[in-house]
């Protein structure tokens, strides 16, 4: 029984070591630095130049392996990559509101509610039933009354 | 019967009143205490009972009613107090 164990072992350990020779190494991040327009200017054509040179280099550039890092602390993003997933947080926030329009809000109304709402609309005039109030602050919902 | 709970419902106008009267009575064990009618069209309905069950009855009275007309307050006092039944006649029999 060992003896097959052991023999399973060796065979994994010669697949493995195979697969890992065929993959390419993640290269380092490497770090550009990018302030003016002709900065810009002058990392272009060195890319296309080290390109060119090396075929390598532009096939990790083209499949994304090798990526490059603004030095110095600078927020607008100079050179965007297609390869790189883009900061979507902001533009889908985690809490919703949702407004009603009509004028008696009931329990029913609250359950009705998906559980990421957690802050509610209603017109100035409107009632909400003890009920509903109980399950508005169970489930951490915000009312929050229109001016008009 | 001390402590019960009171549950008021005000409409705009009689039969949203009856309506939620109705549906409070037949949704849970509550009894109607008090018909009001202020004036100005306003008519108040007071009904009590277990605190469960006044919130329940009050949800589905606001609800029945609002289908019909319009509803100005929904509100439950879960422990009136005794002397509440010295001033208003609807929370007599609830707050002894």
């Amino acid at each position: 029984m060992s003896a097959l164990r052991d023999e399973i072992r060796a065979i994994l350990r010669d697949e493995i070591a195979a697969l890992r020779s065929e993959i390419t190494p993640q290269r380092m991040p490497e770090q550009v630095h990018i302030r003016t327009s002709a900065d810009l200017d002058r990392f272009a054509r060195d890319l296309v130049m080290r390109a060119q040179s090396d075929s390598g280099f532009a096939a990790a550039v083209a499949s994304g392996a090798q990526c490059f890092e603004l030095s110095g602390a600078i927020s607008a993003p100079a050179v965007t990559y297609p390869q790189r997933p883009v900061a979507s947080q902001s533009a889908a926030p985690r809490d919703k509101a949702e407004e009603f329009t009509k004028r008696l809000v009931t329990e029913r109304d609250i359950e009705g509610l998906e559980q990421s709402v957690k802050m509610l609309r209603v017109p100035k005039n409107c009632r909400l039933t003890p009920l509903a109030n109980d399950e508005a602050r169970r489930r951490g919902i915000r009312i929050e009354r229109l001016a008009t | 019967m001390a402590n019960l709970a009171l549950g008021m419902i005000e409409t705009k106008g009689y039969v949203p009143a009856l309506a939620a009267a109705d549906a409070m009575v037949k949704a849970a064990n509550v009894e109607i205490v008090a018909r009001n009618e202020v004036g100005g069209g306003l008519v108040s309905v007071v009904v009590r009972g277990d605190v469960g069950a006044v919130k329940a009855a009050t949800e589905a009275g606001a609800e029945a009613a609002s289908q019909v007309g319009d509803v100005t307050a929904v509100h439950v006092i879960p422990r009136p107090h005794a002397d509440l039944g010295k001033h208003f006649d609807a929370a007599k029999d609830a707050a002894q």
